[in-house]
């Protein structure tokens, strides 16, 4: 079990803000490995079941990190899945958290992953080691 | 893991029912979401094979109230309990707080609940976790078969075979109609949050 | 023009690896495929122009980038796109493929003079800030590099042109990223992250009681008020069995079943289910500042869950309170703000709290009284923070409007205080009666 602090958390929301939505992502969720959901940030618009995304999420994450070892990769760090009008990119913070971004056409991928480096860096930085 | 969020005040708990195939595992979260469906305001969300079996989990989250000002949500799992499925058995024990091992009262079934919580044991260990250590309850189920012919393992047989050693609570029950369905839960909730206590205080 | 694909078969792949990853390499490979294209174009000015924009906004991502404006990419890639039509569209005639670059480039002069305001931006100023004394006159200049590009006759005029501008871009951003590398508010937290962060091992106790979560476990699972029987369950089990033994391998089942079917009523519950998710919303929203739109929302949200569930009543206070907070921040929204906001959240969690334990009964009244309580409290600031710095004839206004509202509230609070009491004695009485 583990505790993060008012502040921590508030401190990944301004990260989320400030890097993610303001690109344009419409959802910048952060889970950890078991499925819970420790940040949730959307533009409003997103009206998905979250709590249900999450355990998905991190089933799916789990998955292809299993399928990495089969193949003889120690992981994945990245997935991506492009939909018609929603993307979403997973990235792996730490070995306890993932970073979702879901995001429109008007996003550019590239920028994108530029982007979640950056905050992946900022939000170990808060997380701690 | 259980996950405190301090800003939003709340607690995640994740609870996984084990246990080998066709023991009744996704049948207890079935009863727990069709009893409780007005209060449970999610909605199940189950990934499944070709005849109902489950592939990678069901998952059902359920928000119980406060204690000390925190809102304590629970999140059942459950893992696929064919054999062949190990792999994603270990996948969904990752971060897990409490565990319902569903054994089958079957005495055909003996064989399977021994390898099942043995694997368990294995399984758990490589998330690091102590089997003597995690809140744990144990549900003998399929009682609603006695007195159809089919031969049914007693109460201190699978307390034999299972219990001898972890000495944990148990309950006799039947997922299908619900008997004990309600009392597991709470005990392993129960026990699951006052492991927790200390961060709630 | 030939198979014009063709000939930018290579450069569509590299900008297709920018749209996967930006990394020096897959930008150093753009400049790269852009050379012998601006050889075997000479003289073409509507294509040597949209060569030089993607190569110079290609320069300017390497360096800046993740601090690069967002839209640079996507101006990237729309040039691409306009110099791929022009290519490939064998049948254009000059005069639209001038109309189609001249567009693209009005777009990359709308993208530097944004870059020139994002740079006169307090905390971003840096020495390469005070070149040309700000938009205007760089829009200017952006104008007279259309003309430099269309019509100047030397191909170096053109390089020459836009170096400059992208030495202006590029120099200013980089030295904002490197002066600001994180938000300000960082540093600090990241160093406390460590103590704060705490890690435990759950461990089985098995002689402890924890009062509260059985008290709180024995509300939830109670069988009061669930009409549902052991032969129901079977019913539906099977009924939900036949329905999914078709599902495909791996499909996702979401169980519609709550929705479908009619709520069950509690015992004592008259009221039917309220969602107060987009309310939820808009209050968290509002912790990030607080906008007009959000304010209009709020009332607007609020109005229509009034509306809408008319006689529900262990949400109306709340939602009178939240209402009033609301029109207050509306008319006087730097008095007291982050007072009425904390407000808006902890009478929502009450409003949701109450929802939530689905036995509103029980607690509502000690939730009422205290909601009520925190209501005069934050009145009595905002009345007295108005005192303080706003002139007296709003304070008056203010005022007015404020002491209708509570009064209105603390009438019908007591009202309904006064009715239960009576519910109370009238069965004790015939309690005793009996």
């Amino acid at each position: 079990m583990y505790n993060v602090s008012q502040e921590q958390l508030e401190t990944i929301d301004v990260v989320l803000k400030e890097d993610l939505l303001s690109i344009g992502v419409h959802c910048a969720i952060i889970i950890d490995v078991a499925g819970n959901t420790i940040a949730h940030l959307d533009n409003g618009l997103c009206s998905f079941d979250a709590v249900s995304f999450a355990a998905l999420a991190a089933g799916n994450f789990a998955a292809v990190d299993a399928m990495a070892k089969l193949v003889g990769e120690q992981q994945f760090s990245l997935h991506f899945h492009r939909g018609e009008n929603e993307s979403i990119h997973f990235s792996k913070v730490n070995e306890d958290i993932l970073l979702i971004c879901i995001f429109g056409q008007d996003v550019s991928l590239g920028f994108l992953r530029l982007k979640t480096t950056e905050v992946i860096d900022k939000i170990r930085l808060i997380w701690g080691r | 893991m259980g996950f405190i969020n301090v800003k939003k005040k709340e607690v995640q708990i994740k609870i996984v029912y084990y246990g080998p195939g066709r023991g009744g595992k996704t049948t207890n979260l079935d009863y727990i979401n069709k009893k409780y469906k007005q209060r449970i305001k999610t909605e199940m969300v189950s990934i499944k094979t070709h005849g109902d079996r489950t592939l990678f989990f069901d998952f059902l989250p359920v928000d119980i109230g406060k204690i000390h000002g925190f809102d304590i949500k629970i999140q059942l799992y459950t893992v696929p309990g064919q054999v062949k499925y190990n792999a994603t058995r270990k996948l969904v024990l990752k971060g897990v707080d409490g565990i319902v091992f569903v054994a089958d009262l079957q005495k055909e079934r003996r064989d399977s609940n021994l390898k099942s919580l043995e694997q368990m044991k294995e399984n758990l260990l490589t998330h690091n976790k102590d089997v003597f250590k995690i809140p744990l309850v144990l549900q003998y189920n399929k009682i609603d078969l006695k007195g159809q012919g089919i031969p049914l393992l007693t109460v201190e047989e699978m307390e034999q075979d299972l219990n001898q050693e972890l000495k944990v609570p148990f309950f006799v029950g039947s997922a299908l109609a619900g008997d004990n369905v309600v009392e597991t839960l709470k005990k392993i909730i129960s026990m699951t949050l006052i492991s927790f206590r200390k961060e709630l205080q | 023009m030939g198979n014009g694909a063709e000939k930018i078969k290579e450069l569509k792949a590299a900008i297709l690896a920018i749209e996967w990853e930006i990394t020096d390499e897959a930008m150093d490979n753009l400049t790269r495929t852009i050379e012998p294209l601006k050889e075997q174009w000479v003289g073409k000015k509507p294509l040597l122009v949209c060569l030089q924009v993607i190569g110079t906004l290609g320069q300017y991502i390497k360096k800046a980038r993740e601090k690069a404006h967002p839209d640079a990419i996507n101006l990237l890639h729309s040039v691409f796109a306009t110099l791929e039509t022009v290519i490939t569209d064998e049948g254009m005639d000059d005069g639209r493929k001038i109309f189609l670059v001249r567009g693209a480039v009005e777009k990359y002069n709308n993208l530097k003079t944004q870059l020139a305001k994002r740079r006169k931006e307090p905390g971003r100023e840096s020495p390469a800030g005070k070149l040309g004394g700000g938009a205007p006159s760089v829009a200017g200049q952006g104008g007279s590099t259309i003309r430099d590009l269309m019509e100047q006759k030397e191909d170096q005029a053109v390089d020459g042109a836009f170096n400059t501008i992208f030495q202006e871009m590029v120099s200013d951003d980089r030295a904002g990223a490197q002066s600001v590398p994180v938000p300000p508010a960082m540093p600090s937290v990241g160093d406390k992250a460590g103590p704060d962060a705490k890690e435990v091992v759950l461990a089985r106790v098995d002689d402890e009681e924890f009062p509260e979560a059985d008290s709180l476990l024995d509300d939830f699972f109670s069988e009061d008020g669930l009409a549902f029987s052991i032969a129901e369950a079977k019913a539906e089990k099977e009924t939900h069995a036949d329905e999914t033994v078709e599902v495909d391998l791996g499909q996702i089942v979401v169980k519609k079943e709550k929705t479908a079917e009619p709520e069950r009523p509690f015992e004592r519950i008259e009221e039917e289910e309220i969602t107060v998710d987009k309310l939820a919303r808009i209050i968290q929203n509002m912790k990030y500042g607080i906008s007009a739109t959000l304010l209009k929302q709020l009332s607007e949200e609020i109005a229509s869950l009034r509306s809408q569930h008319p006689d529900h009543y262990s949400v109306s206070l709340f939602m009178e309170v939240i209402a009033a907070v609301g029109r207050h921040l509306g008319t006087y929204g730097d008095v007291a703000a982050d007072l009425s906001r904390n407000m808006l959240q902890t009478v929502y969690d009450r409003l949701a709290h109450s929802l939530f334990t689905m036995q509103p009964q029980k607690n509502l009244l000690s939730s009422h009284l205290e909601t009520m309580h925190d209501f005069s409290k934050w009145h009595e600031q905002v009345v007295a923070e108005l005192a303080e710095r706003a002139a007296a004839g709003a304070k008056r206004e203010l005022s007015a409007e404020m002491e209708e509202t509570v009064k209105s509230i603390v009438r019908r609070e007591v009202n309904q205080l006064r009715q239960e009491l009576l519910e109370v004695i009238e069965k004790t009485k015939k309690a005793e009666e009996s």
